[in-house]
């Protein structure tokens, strides 16, 4: 079930893109395989909205090389669709548009979404448009399916229930490689996780793997330790470091969660800048 | 792509189809009306140095009163605003709404280029047809003389003038990302090339000539070099949107 | 089969998943030779991740308490003796430390010998309510 080298479905090798001085995207790699799902993580403006409209050829790249595999279906930031068409012209208009593209499968979706198929697609609430957009990537085989901020906007039963579909779509054999700045959700879906920040790719991998390669020390204040500082205390340091380095240094060690340590990855790269 | 691609132009089409017809009957039926109307200001001056007498006499004859007050006038002063009316949207709605972005995941850009630019132009070919042949259908459900032959020579003054400005409406509808701005420009390099036909060296710039039919009616023929310039013109044009569009980032 | 996992405990969820399944036949509500639910159906009715489950099915595959059958099933093979005793040690090391805490806080051992007490004897007491054991 889990990729293999054969099913790369894409591969993304030393991608950038300026923005006159910013670099939006400063030199990221990463791959994605065949039934997996790959997750983004980063805060707002790391870059991550810039890699996929890279990917996808919507934005130009300044350098570097993207391989895709595959077809794909995409769901972007902003979810615009047609305004001016009800929800039943706006699927047989997808349906016209797209490859692979399953009409009947697409107003289920709607259905169990309840989103009223004569209703104009300006009239939909935010989270009802996003629905319905992803309705409409999901009713798309593809090989690949990018979302970008899928559950943004969402309630939470909602929420769940687009998680659930994501789920779904790895089961047979297809790739997700989707964006959140919302750690909670990538933990309860991804199978590996980029961590993003400031056009960076600071940490990558298999979000358990990633768990388990971390811990947290307690040192005496100012001590020198190879690692995230995360916190200090009136007498102590607390910083997040490789459980091996951690071991090896004869240090005492604890596990932490995945949000400790992408806070102390995030802040550490935010610091190494103005430093 | 085709059929959303009407449907997208559905209300400009609509729309540009009834001011064509408004403009016609406001000066179909009302031959007898105007000329009368006229009669009663000869004699006055200021009228002369626009309506010489022997005008007044040529607009008694149904052909010339159709030809002038229709191609040479309502229809003929429209041919230009409708070509760039029907492209300036194109694109420039897609970029602005971002639905852009459902086409550029789906289908290549060459296609998404050409069937946008296609149906537009046969949606605008469709307005300048019934146009065009409105004073023929006329005169044969009136019954009045009319010399038929004149009406695909003006047709093609009316489709080419047309396309022409329908084109360069596609190049700024590609090149910016919101609606105003291609429609001002397109009006705005009318207007500019209309006045730039002034200075004599530079007169063919000036497009309402050939839009009013002006070789028509002096000559009883097609003005072909200019014709022929014209679709010089459209292919650069097109060509120069697509490499815009290719290049384009959302 | 249901359990709850917690997606963001510091233990991954396929460890948590090995470590539930290890305490189910321990606890002997899973006997040697029961069948497993195959991955996909685990994945759905725990709402997680397939290769979650699959990593944590082929871990314990590895280790030999599960064992792979025809079609997409998984059998129960049971937990080897070494690994039980391991398993005990790691519980028994936890009660190490939480005694080492009582001691600390100055708790009284007859205290701490109470609760073992009443925990251990509560099914015995429950056997004596009937009948005679004849001790």
């Amino acid at each position: 079930m889990m990729g293999n080298e054969y099913g790369l479905v894409l591969s993304v090798k030393g991608l950038m893109r300026y923005y006159g001085n910013i670099r939006a995207v400063d030199g990221i790699s990463f791959d994605v395989f065949k039934g997996e799902i790959f997750a983004l993580l980063g805060p707002n403006g790391a870059g991550k909205t810039t890699t996929i409209k890279c990917v996808l050829n919507l934005r130009k790249k300044d350098a570097g090389d993207i391989f895709l595999n595959g077809s794909v279906s995409f769901v972007p930031d902003g979810k615009e669709l047609y305004g001016s068409y009800t929800v039943e012209k706006m699927v047989r208009i997808a349906k016209e548009l797209t490859d692979k593209f399953d009409e009947k499968k697409c107003f289920e979706y709607i259905e169990r979404f309840q989103i009223p198929f004569d209703e104009r697609v300006s009239n939909l609430s935010s989270g009802q448009t996003t629905q319905l957009y992803l309705s409409i990537a999901f009713s798309q085989d593809a090989e690949l399916y990018i979302f970008d901020e899928p559950t943004w906007g969402l309630d939470p039963i909602v929420r769940n229930q687009v998680l659930e579909m994501i789920r779904e779509l790895i089961v047979d054999g297809r790739s997700v490689l989707y964006t959140s700045h919302i750690l909670s959700e990538v933990e309860k879906v991804s199978d590996k996780v980029a961590i993003m920040s400031k056009g960076k790719i600071l940490e990558q991998g298999y979000l358990d793997d990633i768990k388990e390669k971390y811990c947290a020390v307690i040192v005496p204040k100012n001590s020198k330790v190879d690692g995230y500082k995360y916190k200090s205390t009136e007498t102590e340091d607390v910083y997040i470091t490789k459980r091996e380095y951690a071991i090896s240094s004869n240090l005492e060690y604890s596990d932490v969660s995945f949000e400790v340590i992408f806070e102390a990855l995030v802040m550490g790269s935010n610091n190494s800048l103005t430093a | 792509m085709m059929y959303k691609e009407f449907y997208d132009m559905k209300v400009r089409f609509i729309g540009v189809i009834i001011v064509v017809l408004i403009l016609f009957f406001i000066v179909a039926p009302f031959q007898k009306f105007t000329v009368s109307m006229l009669e009663g200001y000869s004699g006055n001056p200021q009228l002369e140095k626009f309506l010489p007498g022997s005008m007044l006499n040529k607009l008694k004859e149904w052909n010339f009163y159709i030809n002038s007050q229709w191609y040479g006038k309502n229809f003929g002063q429209m041919v230009g605003i409708i070509g760039i009316i029907m492209a300036f949207p194109l694109f420039a709605r897609e970029f602005e709404n971002e639905t852009i972005v459902f086409l550029f995941v789906r289908k290549p850009r060459k296609w998404i280029y050409c069937n946008k630019l296609f149906t537009g132009a046969v949606a605008t070919l469709i307005v300048m047809l019934v146009g065009s042949i409105l004073p023929a259908i006329y005169s044969a459900v009136a019954g009045k003389e009319y010399n038929y032959s004149v009406v695909p020579k003006f047709m093609v003054h009316s489709i080419f003038g047309a396309l022409l400005w329908y084109c360069v409406g596609v190049f700024f509808s590609v090149l910016f990302n919101d609606q105003v701005k291609p429609l001002l420009a397109s009006l705005g390099l009318l207007a500019l090339t209309t006045t730039a036909g002034l200075i004599k060296a530079i007169k063919f710039l000036n497009t309402f000539p050939y839009q009013l039919g002006a070789r028509v009616f002096e000559k009883n023929s097609v003005d072909l070099p200019y014709t022929f310039g014209i679709v010089v013109v459209c292919a650069l044009f097109i060509w120069l949107g697509y490499i815009v569009f290719e290049r384009k980032e959302v | 089969m249901w359990f709850a996992v917690d997606p963001h405990s510091s233990l991954p969820i396929y460890s948590q998943i090995k470590e539930k399944i290890k305490a189910l036949i321990l606890s002997g509500k899973l006997k040697t030779g029961d069948s497993l639910p195959s991955i996909r159906t685990l994945a759905k009715d725990l709402g997680i991740n397939v290769n979650t489950v699959a990593r944590a099915y082929r871990e314990l595959e590895l280790e030999g308490v599960i064992r792979a059958e025809r079609g997409e099933r998984y059998a129960v093979v049971g937990l080897e003796d070494h690994l039980h005793v391991k398993i005990k040690q790691t519980i028994l090391k936890e009660l190490q430390n939480v005694v080492y805490r009582c001691k600390e806080l100055a708790i009284d051992i007859s205290t701490v010998l109470n609760v073992v007490d009443n925990i251990y004897n509560q099914s015995s007491l429950q056997n004596e309510v009937g009948e005679d054991d004849g001790k």
